[in-house]
C-alpha cells in the first residue's frame, strides 16, 4: 500500500517533469514519461491483483436442480432444488398417471464448468 | 521476498474472509434449523478450536483399533455438541449440521496454520518458509474455496460429488427390504445377473459416511465362506487434465479416510481369501465436496453397468457379492 502511494507520487512528479521539459529536451522528457508510465502501470497491476483476490472469495450461489420422475409413466420434471429435497424422496401422487410413485431421482449442480 | 510476502498476505486475508463466511453460514443454519434457546456462538467457538491427539506410533502394533476408538469418541462428542447447539434438529439435520461445523472447523484450521507459518517466516526472516508457503498457496486456496462450497451444500442438504458411491448403492437398494447394521450403515439384498447381491451404504439422507469397514467385516463373518467377491464403489480424485465422471476399475479397498476402515476390510477379506474390486469415478477435490455435478450423477448408471460386467466376468451364477457404496450420503436416501 505504502509503496503504491510512493509510486503514484513519483508518477505524478515525473509526468510533470516530462511535460515541463518536453519543449526543451525531448529525450529527457521521454525518459520521465517512461518512468511515469511504469510507475502507474505497477500500481494498476497491484490494484487489479488485490481486486481479483477478494472477488474469488465470494462466488455466486450454485444453481442446483432436482429431477422428479414417475416410473409408471413418462412424467419428468426438472425443478429448482428446495431445502428438504433428497434423492429417492417420495413425493406422492403423479399428476399425469395418478399413481403414488412420484419421486426425486436425481439432484445435480447445473452451471458452468468449475476448475 | 517482498512480492511473496504480499501474495501470502493477500491469500491470508482471503482465507480469513472465507472462514468468516463459513462460520456465519454455520451459525445462521444452526439458528434456523436448531432453534436454540441460548446463543450457540460460544459453543461453536469451542468446537472450532477442538483437536484430536493421535495415538503414539512408536509401537505401531494395535494402532488401528486405538485410532478407531479415538475417532468414535470424537464423532460421538461432536454429534452430541451439535445436538446441544441445535436442540430442534432431527437426526438427519444433526448429521448435516455436523458436516457443516466440520467444514468450518477445517477452514479455521487451515487459516490458523497458514497464519502461523506466515508470521513465523516474517519473524525469523526465513526466505525458505515464505517460498514454500507461497508455492503451496494456490492449492490451499483451492481447497479452502472447496470447503466453503461444501459448507453451502451441507447447510441445504444437497448431494455432493463424494456421494457417488451411496448413489449407486441406493439405486440397487431401492424398494428392497433394508436393515441397519454396524454404525449408520444400511444393507439390502437384491439380485443382479443371477448373483445374490448384498448392497450397503451409509444411512441417508443426512450427511453421513458411516463405518463401512465394520459393516463389511460383520457381513463377511455372518456369511463366512459364502461371499465370492466384494465390489467397492467410490469417488476418487482425478489428476489435472482428466475428465470428470470418467470411470476406472481396479483392485483393492476403495475407501478414503485415515485408513482404519480400509484396514478392517483388507484384514477380513485376506483372511477369507475374498477378492476386493474397486470401481471409481474421477472428480476433483472441489467437485467431491460441492454439489454433485450432472456428469457425476449420470456416471451412476454407467457404474452399475460396469459392476454387472465385473461380476459376470469374475463370479458364477448363484454366488453372493457384496457391493459397497462408499462416501458421504448427504441428500441421498435409500
Amino acid at each position: 500500500m505504502l509503496i503504491s502511494i510512493v509510486l503514484i507520487i513519483i508518477a505524478f512528479y515525473t509526468l510533470n517533469l516530462a511535460l515541463s521539459t518536453f519543449s526543451t529536451d525531448v529525450t529527457l522528457a521521454t525518459l520521465y514519461f517512461t518512468v511515469a508510465v511504469l510507475s502507474f502501470g505497477f500500481v494498476v497491476l497491484s490494484v487489479f491483483r488485490v481486486r481479483r483476490g477478494y472477488a474469488l472469495a465470494n462466488p455466486a450461489p450454485l444453481k442446483v436442480m432436482s429431477v422428479v420422475k414417475c416410473p409408471q409413466c413418462s412424467f419428468k420434471q426438472i425443478k429448482n432444488f428446495a431445502v428438504g429435497d433428497y434423492i429417492f424422496k417420495r413425493l406422492g401422487m403423479c399428476t399425469q398417471c395418478g399413481v403414488a410413485n412420484l419421486s426425486i431421482t436425481g439432484i445435480y449442480y447445473d452451471g458452468p464448468t468449475r476448475r | 521476498m517482498r512480492q511473496y510476502m504480499w501474495d501470502i498476505d493477500r491469500g491470508l486475508r482471503r482465507l480469513d474472509l472465507i472462514r468468516t463466511q463459513a462460520k456465519d453460514l454455520t451459525l445462521k443454519t444452526i439458528k434456523e434449523i436448531g432453534k436454540p434457546t441460548v446463543d450457540p456462538l460460544p459453543q461453536l467457538n469451542v468446537l472450532m478450536e477442538s483437536f484430536l491427539i493421535t495415538p503414539v506410533d512408536m509401537d505401531p502394533s494395535g494402532i488401528v483399533s486405538k485410532f478407531d476408538h479415538l475417532l468414535d469418541v470424537r464423532d460421538v462428542k461432536f454429534k452430541a455438541d451439535v445436538q446441544k447447539m441445535a436442540p430442534s434438529a432431527d437426526s438427519a439435520q444433526v448429521n448435516n449440521l455436523e458436516n457443516l461445523v466440520e467444514a468450518s472447523w477445517a477452514l479455521n484450521t487451515i487459516f490458523r496454520i497458514i497464519r502461523h507459518f506466515y508470521l513465523l517466516g516474517k519473524k525469523t526472516n526465513s526466505i525458505f518458509i515464505i517460498i514454500q508457503l507461497q508455492a503451496l498457496l494456490p492449492m490451499i486456496m483451492q481447497e479452502a474455496e472447496a470447503y466453503l462450497g461444501a459448507g453451502r451444500a451441507f447447510a441445504e442438504g444437497q448431494p455432493i460429488g463424494d456421494g457417488l458411491g451411496p448413489l449407486v448403492a441406493s439405486k440397487l437398494m431401492k424398494d428392497k427390504a433394508q436393515r441397519k447394521v454396524d454404525k449408520d450403515i444400511m444393507v439390502a439384498e437384491t439380485t443382479m445377473e443371477d448373483r445374490n447381491i448384498i448392497a450397503l451404504k451409509a444411512e441417508g439422507p443426512g450427511g453421513n459416511v458411516g463405518k463401512p469397514g465394520d459393516a463389511i467385516q460383520s457381513l463377511l463373518q455372518e456369511n463366512s465362506g459364502k461371499i465370492s467377491m466384494i465390489v467397492m464403489v467410490d469417488a476418487a480424485l482425478k489428476f489435472e487434465g482428466e475428465t470428470t465422471g470418467e470411470i476406472s476399475e481396479g483392485i483393492g479397498a476403495a475407501i478414503g479416510g485415515i485408513g482404519t476402515e480400509r484396514f478392517k476390510i483388507e484384514q477380513e477379506a485376506s483372511k477369507q481369501q475374498i477378492p476386493v474390486y474397486a470401481v471409481i469415478v474421477k472428480e476433483s477435490i472441489l467437485e467431491a465436496i460441492t454439489p454433485m455435478k450432472k456428469e457425476i450423477l449420470e456416471a451412476g448408471d454407467k457404474v452399475i453397468e460396469r459392476i454387472k460386467n465385473l461380476i459376470v466376468e469374475r463370479s458364477k451364477p448363484g454366488d453372493t457379492v457384496i457391493i459397497a457404496g462408499i462416501g458421504n450420503t448427504i441428500g441421498i436416501g435409500q
